[in-house]
């Protein structure tokens, strides 16, 4: 297990570098720099900044000691904020997003799993259509929708919950946080839903049932383990759907977290801090992708047996 | 004053397509510690029967319409579920007819044993581990120790089912319902599991409900019979009656059905031989396969960088114009993979195959595609061997059209004829696969192997997956038009009787090699190797006083 | 000796389907789906309406009444107007244009890629069928929505980009899909017997794999299209997406954002449009799946 574990590690190791370098020609393929947009710089003070920032170097020097800069951990100076770091942009930026982002996912896989699993144990009841149809509400309102409308009622008529900001005033991470998660708990609702469904028809939980074991038993024991296999094997890409996500409720909710910092960036043409978001990011996606991978062959003992005697 | 009485126990499911009703009226009694077999085909009921009274039918399109189970003073089918279940896994217990999936794979075998004796008897985890242990000797599993520690994948199939059975028994319930707990596993371990349950109800004083489609199999074990056929009880005896003075129709042409006596002998000396194998190696590499103790075994030789495993080692014989050659054996034993490799559906190895004296390895492609219309194969599974998107009509078709025996013209006329030869109405024609029975796509699926009028047939176990009266119709063609169309044929099987019903000569085969081959009367009178005579010994016999005397012999044996 | 009477009917427990084609009980079983064929009903309409929009909107496209400026649903425009006094219902319905060919043509592109990409690693197996399936799990691990902003940044914002990009990102489930199909169709005894008959490999897979393959091909597509417009309807929303003066509903759902308080009809309809047709092919990808594939029947 050990080993097929380092062996997926090894290989996501060129997916980084992939990215990393696309990454890095896109981004200085783009018509137009970083300075460009400033109508009002002369030529020369141009120059020199170019010369500051390396930009005039041969791109291959560029790259080169921009990878050298990263495995020194350095992610290089903002272009757009003269004077600050990439790295301390995203050290400010970061725990916003991921408290953001952890407070999501965990309404989503508890809210979507208890609901899903509800639903599936009561197929074709009310308590089957109730939560499926207001899943399905959750899948096709999407979060930039969802998020003004919640706004609007909860922040602006009612008055309830504030909008803006995060932690600065008590309630503020809660709109936000169910903008993000709410489509994500629909999706797992309905997967839960689905797997559960699944396995309850399975032979092996007709035994359960034939040696007479109480119900809670065969639910929680013997019908999620199997039935939550799908939901776990989303766990990855959601991650990745919940990072994206939070571009659009960071945006919403004026949140100042990495999300934002990124769409801003994208705009600006901010080199080192495109580079840099982007670099962060995707290693946390493949990380978090790789680590459900993981999980998921962890979870069946077959193909744990299968990967162990391969090579 | 019995264990066990059911009266008037009627079943139905409720679909949106209608009501059938699995069960009707079906009652019976059963004392302690006796044997019952509750026979029939698919669609008879048999199993509907037994699981209602344990509530395992899935409730909302299955609905018990009326009746009662007596047993312990109670009715079953009125009971609370939560009084029900106390029974459940602990007074009556139930073993299925698929070890591998009955299993909960991703619990250790051990915790899915203990689970009864920690919920029912309310012992603690130690104690019930210790009780699982014995009990796993008990089964005959060796080892116990680690077994306890496996994950189901990791057994076989017949030790699984001795999983299954320890399971079943670990709390000493007073009766025992087996559905089926032998059609998933080879002919010896069948017969070995048998010989397990008997030995343990004599033990323990266990009543069994043994269900079953196979006659033979009940033949020695059973003290009566319930014959079921579309949820009613047909017939109903003590087994010496059922076997020797039937007394209804059904029950005659079941028993008629199961293949008996040997072909007449022919003589094919004079014939010339029309293929020829010779040395026919293949490998497998073994990680691929779920790990079956008996392939396993037949590690001959083991590759240094991957393990190999050996389908087929060294195989040669020849097959004379006009016989039907018979090739026997269990799982792992390499008999599939010889029928496939033969007609070029898998690589080969080591060896070479002559048909008609041409070496079909070393063919020019422009003949390799003209000899296609020699070779045909009948395979196994009449549910997946149509394309359910073709219509009848297209399937017997295609091989006319494609190797040009026939023409848009005349291509109607080839195929309802073709219809006519299989036993079909014309009709059918215009539908599709899923429209028809087993027993119907399979006389399809020869219909189709034999549409180019080919010299040589591979059958791969085409009855296997039929019903018994079914099986004996379909043999029938089989008989037929190979004597009407003057083929050779290859006939494949793990079931010795239906061989001997149909095979001049029998070639019997274990772990990739040919350990016997010889003349049909010759197996059965004489056989000379030991793992044929096994084999023989574990057929069931559908004749009670039989039975009872082959167990008495190997009892004595001990 | 046994007798071979004719032929004898089996009695199983699942009735007998309705004879026909696979197809036609497809559709049977589908009709009895009101959900879906209402779904479907809605789709229909809201395609003619897109198709037929320059003939049939009320007014201009790019009319503008400032004197107006944004008003609440009237007689005179049924949606309402925005702040440009162009009315909403008009610009709801030419936005519906980008956003239904956005969605089918991006699907259909997505659709394309995948089934032969999978058909053709699932039929070959082995080294090429793995070598295949690899790209897929490496390209399924890349954060395709940070590549789609950057090239959206990179080169301007393209419509035929924006469907490429889309397209790129939802092809690798869809070949993960037909592939397995495909796998699973290969281990089916009627392929065994095209091949023991001779038949060339192109036409088993015409002939025998491919029309076993559309049921799963068919709904997922329907389900691929919504992913699609929601994936659409987010890059517009951040403004990567479709440019002025060309609109689409997360264009327009965008700018209602900003004027949410004073002017809520300006969220509120495109919302619901994108909304209802979400919802309908969701409906009926869900009744597709149900009617074209007997064993997932539910009782």
């Amino acid at each position: 297990m050990f080993y097929f574990a380092l062996r997926r590690l090894i290989q996501s190791i060129p997916v980084l570098i992939i990215v990393i370098t696309a990454t890095f020609f896109l981004v200085r393929a783009a018509p137009g720099g970083p300075f460009s947009a400033e109508k009002n710089v002369p030529p020369e003070v141009v120059k020199a900044l170019e010369a500051q920032y390396k930009l005039d170097q041969p791109i291959w020097q560029q790259y080169t000691s921009y990878i050298n800069d990263l495995i020194h951990g350095q992610f290089g100076p903002s272009f757009r904020y003269p004077g600050r770091t990439v790295n301390e942009l995203i050290e400010a930026g970061l725990p916003v997003t991921a408290e953001l982002a952890l407070y999501a996912m965990l309404l989503a896989v508890f809210v979507g799993v208890s609901s899903g699993v509800y639903a599936g144990l009561r197929p074709n009841s009310i308590h089957d259509y109730l939560p499926m149809s207001l899943s399905m509400i959750g899948i096709c309102v999407p979060s930039f929708l969802m998020g003004p409308l919640m706004v609007l009622f909860f922040g602006i008529y009612m008055e309830w919950l504030p909008i803006s900001g995060w932690g600065n005033t008590p309630g503020d991470k809660i709109l936000p946080t169910i903008t993000l998660g709410l489509g994500y708990a629909a999706f797992i609702s309905r997967l839960s839903r689905g797997g559960i469904l699944e396995v309850m028809s399975k032979d092996y939980i007709r035994t359960a049932r034939a040696k007479g074991l109480p119900a809670r038993v065969i639910v929680f024991k013997h019908a999620l383990r199997g039935g939550l296999i799908p939901v776990v094997a989303f766990l990855g890409p959601a991650f990745a759907g919940l990072l994206s996500g939070s571009f659009v409720v960071e945006t919403i909710f004026q949140i100042p977290g990495l999300g934002r910092f990124y769409v801003q960036a994208a705009f600006n043409r901010d080199y080192t801090m495109i580079l840099g978001t982007t670099i962060f990011f995707s290693t946390l996606i493949i990380m978090f992708n790789l680590l459900s991978d993981i999980v998921s062959v962890w979870l069946d003992p077959k193909l744990r047996d299968q990967y162990r005697h391969n090579k | 004053m019995s264990l066990l009485s059911v009266e008037d126990l009627t079943v139905h499911f409720h679909s949106r397509n209608g009501i059938i009703k699995a069960v009707k009226n079906l009652s019976f009694v059963l004392d302690y510690g006796e044997t019952l077999a509750i026979v029939g085909e698919s669609g008879s009921g048999k199993s509907v029967a037994s699981y209602s009274l344990l509530d395992l039918i899935p409730k909302p399109p299955g609905k018990i319409e009326s009746g009662k189970a007596i047993f312990n003073d109670s009715d079953l089918l009125t009971l609370e579920a939560l009084d029900l279940q106390k029974i459940r896994g602990n007074e009556i217990a139930i073993i299925f007819q698929d070890p591998m999936s009955s299993l909960n794979p991703y619990l250790t075998i051990g915790e899915q044993l203990i689970e009864p004796i920690i919920y029912h008897k309310k012992k603690s985890r130690k104690e019930a581990k210790g009780l699982a242990l014995s009990m796993l000797t008990e089964v005959g599993l060796n080892g116990p120790d680690n077994k306890f520690y496996c994950f189901p994948h990791e057994l076989s199939g017949g030790m699984q089912q001795r999983v299954m059975i320890a399971m079943a028994l670990i709390t000493k319930p007073k009766l025992l319902i087996c559905d089926e707990p032998t059609t998933a596993l080879d002919v010896t371990t069948q017969a070995q599991i048998i010989r397990l349950i008997q030995k343990i109800q004599k033990k323990y004083k266990i009543a069994v409900i043994f269900i079953s489609h196979d006659l033979g199999v009940v033949a020695g074990i059973a003290d009566r019979i319930i014959v079921m056929k579309n949820g009613e009880a047909i017939e109903t005896g003590i087994t010496n009656d059922i076997f020797y003075s039937p007394k209804t129709q059904y029950t005659k042409k079941l028993l008629s059905s199961i293949p008996r006596g040997e072909k007449e002998e022919k003589n094919f000396s004079s014939k010339k031989v029309l293929l020829r194998v010779d040395n026919l190696v293949k490998y497998y590499p073994a990680n691929q396969d779920a790990f079956n103790w008996q392939i396993f075994k037949s590690f001959s030789e083991i590759n240094t960088k991957k393990r190999y495993v050996k389908a087929l080692d060294s195989v040669s014989f020849d097959i004379k114009k006009g016989e039907i050659f018979g090739v026997v054996g269990e799982s792992g034993s390499g008999k599939s993979s010889l029928g496939k490799t033969i007609l070029q559906l898998t690589s080969l190895d080591e060896g070479q195959i002559y048909f008609s004296d041409k070496n079909l390895l070393n063919l020019p492609s422009s003949e390799k595609i003209s000899m296609r219309k020699h070779m045909q194969m009948i395979f196994q599974d009449p549910y997946s061997s149509l394309n359910p998107r073709m219509t009848i009509f297209d399937i017997l078709a295609e091989p006319l059209l494609y190797h040009s025996l026939a023409t848009n013209t005349n291509i109607q006329k080839y195929v309802l004829s073709l219809i006519d030869d299989i036993g079909l109405p014309r009709i059918s024609a215009k539908k599709y696969p899923h429209e028809f029975s087993g027993g119907q796509r399979q006389r399809i699926a020869i219909g189709r192997a034999i549409a180019t009028k080919p010299e040589f047939i591979i059958a791969d176990e085409p009855v296997s997956a039929l019903d018994v009266t079914v099986q004996a119709q379909i043999l029938e063609l089989i008989l037929n038009l190979t004597e009407k169309h003057n083929m050779t044929m290859m006939f494949i099987s793990h079931d010795l009787s239906v061989v001997r019903y149909l095979a001049d000569r029998i070639a019997v085969m274990q772990y990739g090699k040919i350990v016997e081959l010889n003349k049909t009367s010759e197996i059965f009178s004489s056989a000379s190797e030991k793992y044929t005579k096994e084999l023989l010994g574990a057929i069931p016999l559908a004749d009670p006083k039989e039975e009872k005397k082959r167990q008495n012999i190997i009892m004595s044996d001990r | 000796m046994v007798e071979a009477p004719k032929y004898e009917e089996k009695l199983s427990y699942r009735p007998k389907d309705l004879g026909g084609s696979l197809w036609s009980d497809g559709w049977i079983r589908l009709k009895k789906n009101k959900l879906a064929i209402a779904s479907l009903c809605i789709l229909g309409f809201l395609c003619v309406t897109a198709v037929l929009t320059p003939i049939i909107a009320p007014y201009g496209y790019e009319e503008q009444n400032l004197l107006l400026g944004a008003v609440p649903p009237s007689s005179d425009h049924w949606l309402g107007t925005d702040v440009f006094g162009r009315d909403m219902l008009t610009r709801i319905m030419y936005g519906s244009r980008i956003s239904l060919a956005v969605g089918f043509i991006a699907s259909g592109v997505a659709l394309c890629i995948g089934v032969l990409w999978g058909s053709l690693a699932g039929y070959s197996g082995g080294r090429i069928d793995a070598f295949m399936m690899r790209i897929v799990d490496i390209l399924y691990a890349l954060p395709f929505m940070i590549f789609i902003i950057l090239l959206m940044v990179i080169f301007g914002r393209n419509l035929l980009l924006l469907f490429l990009a889309i397209g790129a990102v939802e092809w690798l489930t869809m070949a993960r899909i037909v592939r397995g199909q495909v796998l699973t169709i290969k281990q089916q005894d009627f392929i065994e017997a095209a091949t023991s008959l001779g038949l060339s490999h192109w036409t088993i897979v015409r002939r025998h794999i491919i029309p076993n393959t559309l049921s799963p091909v068919i709904v997922y597509t329907t389900l691929t299209i919504p992913s699609v417009m929601l994936l659409e309807a987010f890059l517009s929303f951040l403004g990567l997406g479709i440019q002025p003066p060309q609109s689409s509903w997360g264009l327009l759902i965008s700018y209602g954002v900003e004027t949410m308080e004073e002017y809520p009809w300006l969220i509120f309809f495109p919302g619901l449009f994108l909304s209802i047709t979400l919802f309908s092919l969701n409906f009926l990808g869900d009744g597709l799946r149900d009617a074209l594939d007997p064993r997932a029947s539910k009782d």
